[in-house]
């Protein structure tokens, strides 16, 4: 998991708030500037809530992936969220990828 | 069993209620302006902080005969349909009077109030000495007296 | 979000759609009129109207509503488009349409039960036809079916808004359920601030329209670092039936963060903007923005390369707008479709481009308020100047301690007037809301009658009281109704009388002397007060002497009588049973007054005066029997003080009824305590009749009031002495008539808060109202109108009867009543005139018939010697020439036929309404003269002169 051009794999908790998108903020920098990954994949599998600051912290990242060139990819398994993703017009921006959890 | 509630009040000696849900409060006796040409029943208009009220006489409107204005008499103002329609729209009160305004029924002295439930009133008995049955209600016995209900849209309405 | 689902959401809903019928209606006739040369803004009002009516009339599933109006918009577009013209043909059924809507909306719950079916085919009908025969329309290159046009204004859509993005079939769905499409702009903190999660925004939008993109202006978010610190922007495409301002409401977002999209114009309405010019516009920053985040958009997009949904269309904005400099685009892939619609419909719309696109923005300062909360206000404004009053009553009275009391008081007094004053101009309403309904009903008309009518309106901007402005429509309407239907002629006979074939119609409205004037001006036929005389003696209203005594102005005021309009005159047209006393008796309670102006062959005026306000009123207040009442003081014109002295030579009694004679005119005398009941205290109770040595007794002991001045009226001889009892007369007006108004006590004049009587007090006709004196007791307010009704006097007995009386008194009336006139000569050189309807019998005859008995002259007469009056022989007027072989004989009514008066030639008969000179009258048997058909001529009155010749005038036996 240190080489470069690895991918990135990080699981995200039930609740993406406020404080789980600072938690998540701080370890994606952290990740970001001592893995150097070529790619990073968001684990939202288990994730059903999301607020405001979550949203942010997608747009946040996908604004600085873009800088890097570095590509994203989203796990999302809930229906809620992925029409939600769906509705915001997230899946546009970014690859969403629909995981069946039993699958 | 649904328990209600009645204000009451004297004419003569005569004891009667009215639901307390429809009464907006009860005054000694206000000041009264006469108004002339109007029908018999009606005693004039009182000055209640601001809004003008049409005091009726009970007694008469009942064929009683007029009341006599003494340190008893008392005001009994009933709520309008303005002020009733939330306890309509919530069903709490099943009285349809159409009362546009301000409306007042002067009585001769009031009583407790009175709460019994629903089963307690009796139909009104066929005899009820001078008063004419369509006014009334029903009644309660009490311990020693008895309660006779008025009934609010025959006393307000279809006065002319 | 349910809640929002209310009632005062629905009442939001009417209230507006209320507005925007009655602004269609002056829209679609201006289209009428101006046909294809209508400013567009007109039509795009309209449609914008319609249009909001439709989608949130389908928002709250009113059915019937969402059905008609929907014709209506699809018809409305097809104008806009230029595909159908709007000629009357046209704007009948959509006339009709708002008529049918204005009554689904008058009553919502029963909407659904209106029916709207035939117009609705009427729509459809033209809309079929409409589109295929029309071939004028400057753009029919292309399709101009309607269903055919749809997609293909949907893929402009979607070409037009590069950064937001719908499927085709979704726009569509959006349409046909009569969505409009709107640009939310959210910033993060709206949510965080309201500890709003992404799914209730989500929940919240689906419950007031659907979700079709959202677009995240990217750079405002910052990048990992910075994300959670930034406010980021982000946008939704949004299609909702609710209009942009309920929107706000329903979604708590301020309105300019709200931008019309309305996708159905675009691509052929160069006014709406796309969403790169509603950006810059917003502010300046977002427009960078935006661009740039286009540009990272489709980078992104390219990179991920997997969510396009529809091929790319041309983006045409950078064409129209040069100031939108919009980063390069790729090339367009597709040129013919968006250019070639595009540039005909900027020539023919080139100008509105800088308009904003919400047609409301003039009124954003202005905020709606319940009625029920301003006459809560004004309920309260009202306590206040009552508590004001109170206070200014108790503080005079400790003025003498000299305290800072009084400035403080005046100020309160100050302030409170003033607070009163503004409050009242909330209430106030430019009368345009009522006059605007009349170009419509006058278009109708005009139709209807196959009459051509122009209306002119001045004073729209005039501001009423609005329960004054309510009560004016009815009024109104039943003039302009009369005006078109009986005073205007047809054309043809207009053009025989020389005037204009086109009727005029004035509608003004002004201020004068602190009260509105309302006038209704006809250049129509006029009231012949004869036809209208002779109409109200058909139907018994009048009888023949009064008409006899009446004016022209009397006879024209006849129509006012109730049971004037009878269903003779009252055509399909104008007529709802409802007659010109309905018309009176509406102003009259208003506390207004109606005059008329006519004159036959050239027009009629109707002026009626109102009040400002009604709410508060200075008033005068009176008292009666300790009781007080109040006098509108705009009923009232002065006030008398009779001394007991003068009663006698003041008040006198004419037929049944007292009058008062002030400064020469005669004043029909009230008692107030008579009128209210009240008098019994100071009658005897037993008979009710007052006994003079009771009123003797009462006049010696107490300070005499007025009570007894009918009574003195009676007996005057015997009470001519009293003393100290002077009396109080308000002289009021009731329209064009005055009566005197006695009461006991007069107090100050009081600012008074009118108050409505309730219902149970409906009976009580001699009151206006009620209100709350200075000392909190409850006062009647009088009612003019209702006293002299209920009174039983009879203005115009009254009236008839002054004027006999002064006739008859002083023998030189003032007499301007219009009559005919016998001319005649009797020296050559002097004209006489003598009223034709005094004359029995004129008959020629020759003059050696004449027999003499000493200086008397007779003539054989059916069997009869009938004595003959020369007038020389009465008058100072020169004798007939001696030559004459045949005269005239000219028996007067006067006297029954016993006698003759001779003329000696009959000039004519004249109809005039000359006033009589009575300098000439000096001789008993002249009236008086006048100049008529400009000559000097003597007025005859048979009576006086047959009493100098020595014959009575009652009996009909010939005197000797």
């Amino acid at each position: 998991m240190t080489q470069p051009s690895q991918g990135l794999t990080i699981e995200v908790s039930e609740i993406l708030r406020q404080n789980q998108a600072k938690l998540l903020q701080e370890h994606l920098c952290h990740s970001l500037a001592t893995k150097m990954p070529s790619s990073i994949t968001l684990d939202l599998t288990r994730t059903t809530d999301v607020d405001m600051a979550g949203i942010q912290l997608l747009l946040g990242l996908f604004n600085t992936c873009q800088e890097r060139g570095l590509t994203v990819q989203i796990d999302i398994a809930s229906p809620k969220l992925r029409d939600l993703f769906k509705t915001l017009g997230l899946t546009k921006r970014v690859a969403i990828r629909e995981v069946s959890l039993h699958g | 069993m649904a328990t209600r509630s009645f204000a009451t009040f004297f004419i003569n000696d005569q004891l009667f209620g009215l639901d307390i849900l429809m009464i907006r409060e009860i005054n000694k006796h206000l000041d009264l302006s006469p108004v002339p040409h109007a029908p018999d029943y009606i005693r004039g208009l009182c000055n209640l902080r601001g809004q003008i009220v049409t005091v009726l006489d009970l007694k008469h409107r009942l064929g009683l005969g007029h009341c006599e204005l003494t340190n008893n008499s008392h005001n009994i103002i009933i709520k309008t349909d303005a002020e009733l329609l939330e306890l309509r729209n919530r069903d709490e009160c099943d009285d349809d009077t159409h009362i546009p305004d301000k409306v007042s029924l002067l009585v001769d002295g009031i009583g407790e109030v009175v709460s019994v439930n629903d089963k307690e009133i009796d139909p009104p008995p066929p005899n009820m000495g001078q008063v004419d049955g369509k006014y009334i209600d029903g009644v309660i016995k009490l311990e020693n007296t008895l309660l006779t209900i008025l009934s609010m849209k025959n006393v307000l309405e279809n006065l002319n | 979000m349910d809640s929002l689902m209310d009632e005062s959401l629905i009442q939001e809903f009417l209230t507006e759609s209320r507005e925007h019928l009655s602004s269609i209606e002056p829209d679609l006739l201006t289209l009428e009129k101006d046909g294809a040369n209508t400013d567009p803004e007109i039509i795009n009002r309209v449609f914008r109207a319609i249009h909001s009516i439709k989608g949130a009339a389908g928002f709250f599933g009113f059915e019937a509503l969402k059905k008609l109006s929907h014709v209506m918009e699809n018809l409305l577009m097809q104008i806009r488009e230029h595909r159908i013209s709007p000629n009357p043909a046209v704007i009948e059924p959509l006339l009709l349409g708002v008529d049918k809507l204005n009554l689904m909306v008058g009553d919502i719950q029963n909407s659904e039960t209106v029916p709207y079916m035939d117009v609705a085919e009427r729509l459809e009908t033209i809309l079929a036809n409409g589109g295929a025969s029309d071939t004028s329309a400057p753009s029919t290159s292309k399709t101009s079916n309607n269903a055919a046009q749809e997609p293909q204004t949907a893929s402009t859509m979607s070409g037009h808004s590069n950064e937001f993005y719908a499927e085709p079939d979704q726009l569509e769905g959006c349409k046909s359920r009569g969505q409009s499409l709107f640009a939310l702009e959210y910033h993060t903190s709206d949510l965080t601030q309201n500890q709003q999660s992404p799914f209730t925004l989500m929940e919240q939008l689906h419950s007031f329209g659907v979700v079709l993109d959202c677009m995240w202006e990217t750079e405002t978010f910052g990048n990992l670092e910075t994300c959670l610190e930034k406010d980021g922007t982000f946008q939704i495409l949004f299609a909702s039936v609710l209009e942009a301002d309920l929107l706000s409401q329903a979604l708590g977002l301020p309105e300019n963060r709200i931008k019309a999209l309305t996708f159905s114009m675009v691509g052929s309405n160069p006014q709406t903007p796309p969403l790169v010019t509603v950006s810059a516009a917003s502010t300046n920053g977002t427009m960078a923005n935006a661009a740039a985040s286009e540009g990272s958009l489709k980078t992104e997009t390219a990179a991920i390369g997997s969510v396009m949904m529809a091929p790319e269309l041309p983006e045409t904005p950078s064409q129209e707008s040069p100031r939108a400099s919009t980063p390069n685009q790729p090339p367009p892939m597709s040129t013919d479709n968006s250019s070639v619609h595009e540039e005909p419909k900027a020539k023919v719309d080139p100008q509105p481009q800088r308009k904003s696109p919400n047609p409301g923005s003039e009124s954003m300062e202005s905020v709606r308020v319940r009625v029920d909360l301003l006459n809560k206000l004004m309920d309260l404004a009202g306590e206040m100047v009552l508590s004001r009053n109170q206070l200014l009553r108790t503080v005079s009275k400790d003025e003498t301690q000299g305290s800072g009391l009084s400035n403080i008081v005046q100020n309160i007094d100050l302030i409170t007037s003033e607070l009163q004053e503004h409050i009242m101009q909330t209430r106030m309403q430019p009368i345009g809301s009522v006059f605007g309904k009349f170009p419509r009903v006058v278009r109708d008309m005009a139709r209807q009658l196959n009459k051509e009518i122009e209306l002119q309106m001045s004073g729209e901007d005039v501001e009423l009281d609005k329960s004054i402005i309510e009560s004016l429509s009815d009024p109104l309407t039943h003039l302009i109704r009369n005006c078109c239907d009986h005073a205007l002629e047809p054309p043809e006979e207009r053009k025989k009388a020389g005037k204009p074939t086109t009727g005029t119609i004035i509608l003004r409205a002004f201020h004068q002397d602190g009260q509105i004037n309302i006038s209704i001006t006809d250049d129509g036929r006029g009231i012949d007060h004869h036809k209208i005389g002779q109409k109200a003696l058909k139907n018994n209203l009048v009888t023949e002497a009064e008409l006899n005594r009446m004016s022209p102005q009397e006879m024209v005021n006849l129509i006012f009588l109730p049971g004037f309009s009878t269903a003779e005159t009252i055509s399909e047209v104008s007529g709802r049973g409802v007659g010109m006393d309905v018309v009176k008796t509406n102003i009259t309670k208003l506390g207004g007054h109606i005059h008329t102006d006519t004159e036959i062959g050239k027009g009629t005026t109707f002026t009626l005066r109102l009040p400002l306000t009604l709410a508060i009123i200075p008033s005068l207040i009176v008292g009666v029997s300790n009781q007080r009442f109040a006098m509108p003081q705009i009923n009232l014109v002065e006030l008398v003080c009779i001394r007991a002295t003068e009663i006698a030579s003041r008040i006198e009694r004419v037929g049944s009824a007292s009058v008062l004679r002030l400064r020469g005119k005669l004043l029909p005398l009230i008692r107030l305590a008579d009128i209210l009941g009240l008098e019994r205290t100071y009658t005897d109770p037993a008979s009710g009749q007052p006994k003079p040595d009771r009123r003797r007794e009462i006049g010696d002991k107490r300070k005499a009031t007025e009570h007894h001045l009918l009574e003195m009226l009676e007996k005057r001889d015997t009470n001519r002495r009293r003393q100290n009892s002077d009396y109080n007369i308000l002289v009021l007006k009731v329209g064009v008539n005055q009566f005197g108004l006695i009461v006991d006590e007069l107090f100050d004049t009081e600012e008074i808060v009118v108050k409505p009587l309730s219902g149970y007090l409906k009976q009580c006709k001699c009151f206006s109202g009620a209100t709350i004196m200075g000392d909190g007791r409850v006062a009647m307010i009088l009612d003019p109108g209702g006293i002299l009704a209920y009174s039983g006097v009879s203005l115009e007995e009254i009236d008839a009867e002054k004027r006999r009386l002064e006739e008859a008194q002083n023998n030189k009336a003032a007499n301007t009543t219009k009559r005919t006139l016998l001319l005649f000569h009797n020296a050559l050189d002097e004209i006489f005139a003598v009223p034709l309807s005094s004359i029995l019998r004129l008959e020629k005859f020759n003059m050696d018939r004449i027999e003499r008995i000493g200086h008397k002259e007779f003539l054989t007469y059916y069997g009869k010697g009938l004595p003959l009056i020369r007038l020389e022989h009465y008058l100072s007027v020169n004798p007939m020439p001696h030559t004459q072989e045949d005269a005239y004989l000219i028996i007067p009514k006067d006297g029954n036929g016993a006698a003759g008066i001779i003329a000696s030639r009959i000039i004519d008969t004249v109809e005039t309404d000359v006033v009589l000179d009575s300098s000439l009258a000096t001789d008993r048997g002249i009236e008086g003269s006048a100049i008529v058909n400009d000559h000097l001529t003597l007025f005859i009155e048979p009576n006086g002169l047959l009493e100098r010749a020595g014959i009575s005038t009652h009996g009909g036996t010939h005197g000797h």
